[in-house]
This record gives C-alpha cells, sequence and structure tokens, in this order.
C-alpha cells in the first residue's frame, strides 16, 4: 500500500484511497468495465481480442498489490493495455492514442511513469500464460476450428 | 528490488552467447545494449550485466518494445543451451535498467577464432554437437514463443543481422514464422563448417545475389512465383544452378580448411537453408535428422574443456 500512495503521489494524483480492500483488489463491477473498455479500445484500433486476455493478466497481477483508487485503477488499466499491445502486437499504438481514448482524463507522462511501477510490479514477466492462450493451443491440438474462432472474439 | 552497487564490475566488456553470432555491422550494433561482467558482491558469482539502450523514442513511448519482448521471452524461456534472465535491475534514474544474465565465456563467435586455432576446422563430432545445442534452443524457443510467430514479428525485418536474413525477409514478405530461424541456423551450420560466414552480404541486393548464386535461383517455384506476383516484381533474377554441393564437399578428406561433413550432413545443411520456407526443415525435425543418429557420435569442442 504504501507504494501505491508514493506511486500515486508522485504521478501527481494526490486523491484519497477510497478504502479498497487490498488483497480483493478491484470490484468486478469495476473489473467488467475495464474489460469492456479493452475490447472497444481494441476494436477500435483493429488489433486482435486476445490482447486483452493479457492486459488483464497485468490488471489482475498488479492490482491486488495495491489499494488502487477509482481514478488510479483506470490508468493502471490503461496502462496495462498499452504494454500488452507493445508486447504482443505488430501494430504500434502510441501513448498519445492511449491517452484521447480515455477521453483525456490522464497525461502521456502518467501513463509512462505507471509503465514503469506495472513492469516493476510484475517482475518483468510479460509472457503469462493466460486462460485464453491455453484454450487456443487446446483447440489448436483438437484442430476444432468452431471453437478456436469463438475464442478469437471472447475470453477475458 | 535489489541495489545496482549490489555487483562491481571492472568494466570489461563481454559479450553473450546466444543464438546468432555477434552483431558484425556498426547498424546492428546500436540495437544490443552494452554488457559488462560483473560480480555478484552477495555470492561472488560471475555474472554478465547488460545495460537496456533507450532510445529518443524512449521519452515519448515508454519502455522500448524490443528489450520488453527480449525480457518477456528470456524470462519465460528456460533451456540449457539459452542464457538466462537472472532478475532485472533498476537503477536511480529511469534509463539505468539492467538485464542481470548468466555469464557465458564466449559466444559463437569467439569460440570459432578461438577453437583449436583458427585455420584448423572443428570435427564432425564437434560441428554435431553445437549444431544440436543451437537446434534443441530454437526449438524450445519454437515451442514456448508460439504467440511470437506472425504478425507480432512482422515488424522485426530489420532485426535479423544481414548476413543471416533468409531470403523471403529480404523480399519484404511479411508474414513469416520460425522458418526465418531455421534459415539462419543453417548459416550458422555452413560458417562452423568452414570457420567464416557463409553469406557475407555488403547489403540487401548483394545478400540476395549471394543467396541465390550459392543456392541457386528459385525457378518454377510456388512459393517464390507468389511472393514476387504478390509484389508486383518484374524483377529478372539470373538463372543460377545451385553452388552448394561445389561449396560444401562431402566425405572430403583434403586440405581445404573444411570441417568433414557426412552426406547427412550435406542433406541437414540443404534442407535449412530451403530457399522455399514452407519446405524449409524444421528446428525439431533438424534434430530427428540421421544427421545426428548416425555416425561419428557428438563431442563436446575442444574449448570447452
Amino acid at each position: 500500500p504504501s507504494v501505491a500512495t508514493s506511486s500515486a503521489a508522485s504521478l501527481g494524483l494526490n486523491l484519497p484511497l477510497t478504502g479498497l480492500n487490498a488483497t480483493t483488489g478491484c470490484p468486478l463491477a469495476w473489473r467488467e468495465k475495464i474489460v469492456e473498455w479493452c475490447y472497444q479500445v481494441v476494436d477500435h484500433c483493429e488489433l486482435g481480442r486476445d490482447v486483452v486476455s493479457y492486459a488483464m493478466s497485468y490488471f489482475d497481477r498488479i492490482v491486488p498489490h495495491y489499494g488502487i483508487n477509482d481514478t488510479l485503477v483506470q490508468l493502471v488499466a490503461m496502462t496495462c493495455l498499452y504494454l500488452a499491445i507493445k508486447v504482443h502486437c505488430s501494430k504500434k499504438i502510441s501513448v498519445q492514442s492511449m491517452v484521447s481514448l480515455s477521453r483525456g482524463s490522464f497525461r502521456d507522462d502518467q501513463v509512462l511513469k505507471m509503465e514503469r511501477i506495472v513492469l516493476q510490479g510484475l517482475n518483468w514477466y510479460l509472457t503469462p500464460a493466460t486462460p485464453h492462450l491455453f484454450l487456443e493451443i487446446f483447440f489448436e491440438t483438437t484442430q476444432d476450428n468452431e471453437a478456436m474462432n469463438e475464442i478469437k472474439d471472447s475470453a477475458s | 528490488m535489489p541495489k545496482a552497487d549490489r555487483w562491481s564490475s571492472d568494466e570489461e566488456e563481454i559479450v553473450l552467447l546466444s543464438l546468432l553470432p555477434k552483431p558484425i555491422s556498426h547498424l546492428d550494433e546500436g540495437t544490443y545494449g552494452v554488457v559488462w561482467k560483473a560480480r555478484d558482491n552477495a555470492t561472488q558469482e560471475i555474472v554478465a550485466i547488460k545495460q537496456i539502450k533507450f532510445d529518443s523514442d524512449m521519452t515519448k513511448e515508454g519502455f522500448p518494445i524490443s528489450a520488453l519482448r527480449e525480457i518477456g521471452v528470456l524470462l519465460s524461456l528456460s533451456h540449457e543451451s539459452i542464457v538466462s534472465v537472472r532478475e532485472m535491475v533498476v537503477g536511480s534514474t529511469p534509463d539505468k535498467v539492467f538485464m542481470v544474465m548468466d555469464c557465458f565465456e564466449m559466444d559463437l563467435q569467439a569460440a570459432m577464432k578461438k577453437g583449436p586455432g583458427a585455420s584448423t576446422p572443428f570435427a564432425q563430432s564437434e560441428v554435431k554437437y553445437m549444431m544440436r545445442q543451437i537446434l534443441s534452443a530454437m526449438a524450445h524457443v519454437t515451442s514456448i514463443a508460439r504467440k511470437y510467430e506472425h504478425p507480432a514479428r512482422n515488424m522485426t525485418q530489420m532485426v535479423v543481422t544481414l548476413w543471416y536474413r533468409a531470403p523471403e525477409l529480404l523480399f519484404s514478405e511479411s508474414c513469416y514464422g520460425p522458418e526465418i530461424d531455421t534459415w539462419s541456423i543453417g548459416c550458422i551450420f555452413g560458417e562452423l563448417l568452414i570457420k567464416e560466414a557463409i553469406l557475407k552480404g555488403t547489403g540487401e541486393l548483394d545478400q540476395i545475389q549471394k543467396i541465390f548464386k550459392l543456392l541457386g535461383t528459385p525457378t518454377d517455384d510456388e512459393y517464390w512465383e507468389q511472393l514476387w506476383s504478390k509484389q508486383g516484381s518484374t524483377f529478372k533474377w539470373k538463372n543460377n544452378d545451385s553452388d552448394l554441393a561445389r561449396t560444401f564437399a562431402v566425405n572430403s578428406f583434403s586440405a581445404t580448411g573444411q570441417s568433414y561433413l557426412s552426406p547427412d550432413g550435406f542433406d541437414l545443411l540443404s534442407r535449412l537453408l530451403s530457399l522455399n520456407p514452407k519446405k524449409r526443415i524444421t528446428a525439431e525435425d533438424a534434430l530427428r535428422h540421421s544427421y545426428f543418429s548416425c555416425g561419428v557420435t557428438e563431442q563436446v569442442p575442444m574449448f570447452y574443456v
């Protein structure tokens, strides 16, 4: 929690923490909204939806470590998606685009500072085995093309 | 997060054992960070510390993509022939990020120079040993990093050092997979045999010409016809026959300075250097090739003992 507080401060987001339970992280309703938002961004940028599974893996690993308020959660989510796109997609999406997709809630430098925090928080493990990846390999092995196409459009 | 002063270094620059020999041209040198040999003051172990290179993009687009991918892949790999990242260390300023890695005595290129004497070829048994290491490492990478196979890598056209770059990449093929790596391994195989890079192009066009001179121009090849027609290429390449058999002598005892090469070995070499990437042998199949199961048994190269 002390890390989160200092991070928030260093980001210029001196917002009071709303007393979220640090072990459960983010409420499910928020998480759902975040996933929806990620899909919107990914569809808008014409990227594969599977990148969202990586973004959410980062997100779920980061959030429980820090008590995070609703503003910071958005920044963390956006940064996780930005990072996942960088690592897993061939198309480049600039910080600026990400920032404008958040309707100006954050500045570039806040995303970039959060990127460092997320990287360290993840211990730099950026290629997790996601359930999505497992299913993809599984259906590839069973050669179930129908299921294959279905998971390409969903998950997380 | 450990402090950077945990390691001491006499600032002697070293190179890491990597799948490819050390980058050759100056252009590529810039894509690699500087690597230092250092002692871990806690355990007295010798490690290699690589400083991530930040370019001017860094301030604009955050942590460099190539470094992120390299870190991500290396952290998820675990293979005796692949250098492992022990940990990441962050220094006092944002541009100070280090990868702490296992330290190897030398990379392949240095090994080729040292060996039993620069002009003495490796024994076939030693070449086999090194080829198995390289191929099994590659097979591991292919199985783990399968997600990086396709589009994720198509921005990396410039990443493979020119001399080891597969022909389809030189024709800007944008959709490719692990075949580009097996091509590179074919180039290394040839290099181990003659202790010299086999395709030393001075530029992309020259590289293509050298490839077609060694392996023949692809004629009546479905893949190449498709690629060229897709690109609307009207350029006519001079028809060459393959020179591979003349370049690499099979069962030869002559003092050409080439390692002894069995017919099996030659067959593997030509399969790795297949111009058609769809017909190029995979690392996994290469390991099952009769080159490894028949003939002389493998032997640890002299420079290792």
